[in-house]
């Protein structure tokens, strides 16, 4: 009896020990989407897109910058629909400053984006899997699944894969183990079979009227990514030809010009961790000078 | 709630809690067994337990009524099967049908489209499982295999066990209300039992079937950049596994809870790809849905009363009507037909004796079985008939690109853990040998909680179980 017991405590104790670290913890990023889909709280700024603006726009960048509260509203694959902006105002302080930064990409304006699954998981969370993740995930952490592989680069002292790191305030930074541009084709796939659709650009457009006369200060901008990847979405989607900064313009929201010169990605799509700093650095000295000039 | 989630630790816990105070009274098990599976299945979707009441007492009263009036007991059981293969028939195949017809008259340039009822489109869980299990109890009353039941609460406790209620296995009358009226307490032995199956069902659901999932549905949704034969190939073998143990793993968790309650459940997998042929396939695969049609769908046709080539008819009939119970798709259809055509065609073969029987004719039959067994799974899995004529087209062209080896190496690890897994099984039935090395008892304290560790820690991305969707 006592041998067996030994070699029960043996077994469970190795799997303790050599536990390998999660690269992509379920539970965070449970945790984190679960958190800012269904924060009480008000903030003064804040940004909605898909991941590249989940990824891209570091709030504590803004937050230090201006005082005032920023929530990073984007979600993976999202695309920019009424019920999705009305969901991103309804976390502005109406006693705030009400800012709306929108971020745009071409895959965001596709018709199939727009059924948002990703945003829907988390926003149609049963209560009791609401109160699961945020009393539980905390301190589930140690139980995140791990993959055979994972042994493999820890035995080996290899990074390989994406590295993910969740923080407050719904943005979260990505690491790519070794880098790569795998976008490329995936987006390559993802505009032809799901293009830009008039119908939803139409309704950003009436989305963001409706914010500004509401007396929300819209932005809009297109999400910087490497110039190739630019390239591609121009030369697949149209995005340019199609006048959208003209059209987001005539709503009386903001369009912001972003330089897609200087920024570094993890997979030809998202920015690294210093690109997301610089680009966001970049983005609230934009809007500040655009405050100052219309005397906000 | 799926087997394999908080909620559902929570309501086993509570439910055993309830069950030590009613597990020796007879009506006090039955009405909480009822009160506990309805909330079980009410936690999918209120809506659905007025469907599973209306099927419960439409069948209860069908066999009640068959002994109180013998002589219209063909219009009861009439009652029976139309009531249940209606409503099967609206919440799953309605859809199928109105877009089958609207396309017909649409390729005939017809004026007209049906249009489906709304209170139609959501599909039910596990309405296939149960109504099936509600008409063999009618089938059985009617062929007098089985006296009528008197009490509503003990039909309706065997009609809605939460443990089979939702993806199987389907349990006959006969053995279930039986076990239902005595009082059974499980022994140390079954319960460790019970244990052990409830260890090795989370293992095969949540290790091995999830993490295939994962690579399935990647490569189903044109997900990955790569393509090639090896890589189709892989895919649909690691198919074969996902659905094994998907399926397989939640039979095993549902016996392994009946056994904590004492009550016994068939084995419903019984390691199917060890099979040597297709008649021995279906011996192993899904046994509790396999002898269900024959016994209430093969047999009534006239079996093999009839001669060769209408026993091989009827065996066609059989599995295509099997293929359209797992879903409402031509592909499903066209599974069901090559299973049908696989065993006439072994029943020929058979009858022709061209094969001798030597060890490498069982190895060959063996090879060739699995196969044409995952060939007939790229129907099942494929949404379409353009998609099944892709990827076969994609499985047969001999474009040897191994580039998706490193994306997918997870599942390719745990597709080797199958292997060895079902490897094990099968030379500790084969060789006394291997049989003895195995058996020791330390062996068997640290399987349990490993097949349990690893459940937790080496859990694939979540996916519901896939028999869920029948």
């Amino acid at each position: 009896m006592i041998v067996r017991l030994l070699i029960f405590t043996l077994l469970c104790s190795a799997l303790i020990v050599l536990r390998p670290i999660t690269w992509d913890s379920w539970t965070k990023k449970e945790l984190h989407f679960v958190n800012k889909t269904h924060t009480t709280e008000k903030f003064d700024i804040v940004a909605v897109g898909d991941s590249r603006v989940n990824i891209g726009i570091v709030p504590s960048v803004i937050e230090n910058k201006t005082g005032l509260r920023v929530l990073n509203f984007g979600y993976s694959a999202a695309g920019l629909t009424q019920d999705l902006i009305n969901d991103a105002v309804d976390k502005l302080d109406p006693n705030g400053e009400k800012m709306l930064l929108v971020g745009i990409s071409p895959a965001s304006l596709g018709l199939e984006r727009c059924q948002n699954e990703s945003y829907y998981q988390w926003k149609n969370l049963s209560l009791f899997d609401r109160w699961k993740v945020s009393f539980l995930n905390e301190y589930m952490g140690y139980f995140d699944p791990i993959k055979p592989i994972d042994f493999v680069y820890a035995v080996m002292g290899r990074k390989q894969g994406l590295y993910t790191e969740y923080y407050e305030n719904g943005w979260r930074s990505v690491e790519l183990y070794p880098r790569d541009t795998r976008s490329l084709v995936g987006y390559t796939q993802v505009l032809t079979k799901d293009p830009i659709s008039l119908e939803v650009v139409e309704s950003l457009l009436i989305s963001l009227e409706e914010c500004s006369k509401e007396g929300i200060e819209v932005y809009a901008f297109r999400v910087p990514s490497i110039p190739e990847m630019w390239q591609l979405e121009n030369d697949l989607s149209g995005f340019d030809t199609l006048g959208i900064p003209e059209k987001v313009e005539r709503t009386s929201a903001r369009w912001i010009n972003i330089q897609n010169r200087e920024y570094e990605s993890v997979d030809a799509s998202h920015l690294d961790l210093e690109s997301s700093y610089r680009f966001t650095k970049c983005l609230i000295d934009s809007i500040e000078v655009f405050r100052t000039q219309s005397n906000y | 709630m799926a087997f394999n989630s908080l909620i559902f630790l929570i309501f086993l816990f509570l439910f055993f809690l309830g069950w030590q105070f009613v597990k020796t009274r007879k009506l006090g098990k039955w009405v909480f067994l009822c009160l506990m599976s309805l909330v079980f299945y009410a936690w999918w979707d209120w809506r659905f337990v007025f469907l599973i009441l209306f099927s419960g007492l439409l069948d209860f009263l069908c066999g009640h009524l068959m002994e109180k009036r013998p002589g219209s007991r063909k219009l009861w059981l009439w009652i029976s099967l139309v009531g249940n293969i209606g409503s099967l028939s609206v919440f799953k195949y309605s859809y199928w049908f109105l877009e089958t017809i609207n396309a017909i008259s649409e390729r005939f340039n017809c004026d007209f489209e049906l249009i489906q009822p709304s209170f139609s489109i959501i599909l039910p869980v596990g309405i296939s499982f149960y109504t099936f299990q509600s008409m063999s109890y009618t089938l059985d009353v009617y062929y007098r295999r089985l006296k009528p039941v008197k009490n509503f609460f003990l039909f309706f406790s065997y009609l809605s066990l939460f443990p089979q209620l939702v993806a199987g296995p389907i349990i006959r009358a006969k053995d279930l209300l039986k076990q239902l009226v005595e009082t059974r307490l499980p022994s140390r032995i079954t319960v460790y039992h019970g244990l052990k199956l409830i260890a090795y069902g989370f293992f095969q659901k949540m290790v091995l079937a999830d993490n295939f999932g994962y690579m399935v549905d990647r490569v189903f949704q044109q997900k990955t950049i790569h393509t090639g034969t090896p890589m189709w190939w892989v895919t649909m073998v690691i198919f074969s596994f996902q659905i094994y143990f998907d399926f397989g793993g939640y039979s095993l968790i549902a016996r392994g809870l009946a056994k904590l309650m004492g009550l016994h459940f068939r084995m419903n997998f019984n390691h199917p790809y060890t099979a040597v042929g297709f008649k021995d396939f279906w011996s192993k695969w899904h046994i509790s849905l396999s002898t269900w049609f024959r016994d209430y769908v093969y047999i009534p046709l006239g079996g093999n009363r009839n001669g060769f080539i209408w026993s091989n008819t009827y065996m066609i009939i059989t599995m295509i009507v099997s293929g359209l119970w797992h879903g409402a798709n031509w592909t499903f259809i066209l599974w069901g037909l090559l299973h049908g055509l696989y065993l006439a065609g072994e029943r020929i073969l058979k009858k022709s004796s061209l094969i001798p029987p030597t060890e490498l004719m069982r190895f060959t039959g063996w090879v060739l079985t699995y196969i044409m067994v995952v060939f007939a799974w790229v129907f099942f899995r494929a949404d379409s008939l353009e998609m099944s004529v892709h990827i076969i087209k994609n499985m047969t062209n001999f474009d040897m690109n191994w580039s998706f080896i490193n994306e997918f190496f997870n599942a390719e690890f745990w597709l080797i853990i199958a292997v060895l897994i079902e490897l094990y099984w099968f030379l500790k039935h084969y060789s006394l040998t291997f049989f003895r090395l195995t058996k020791n008892r330390y062996f068997e304290l640290v399987k349990i909680p490993t097949a349990f560790a690893f459940a937790v820690f080496f859990r694939g991305p979540e996916e519901s179980f896939i028999y869920f969707q029948f």
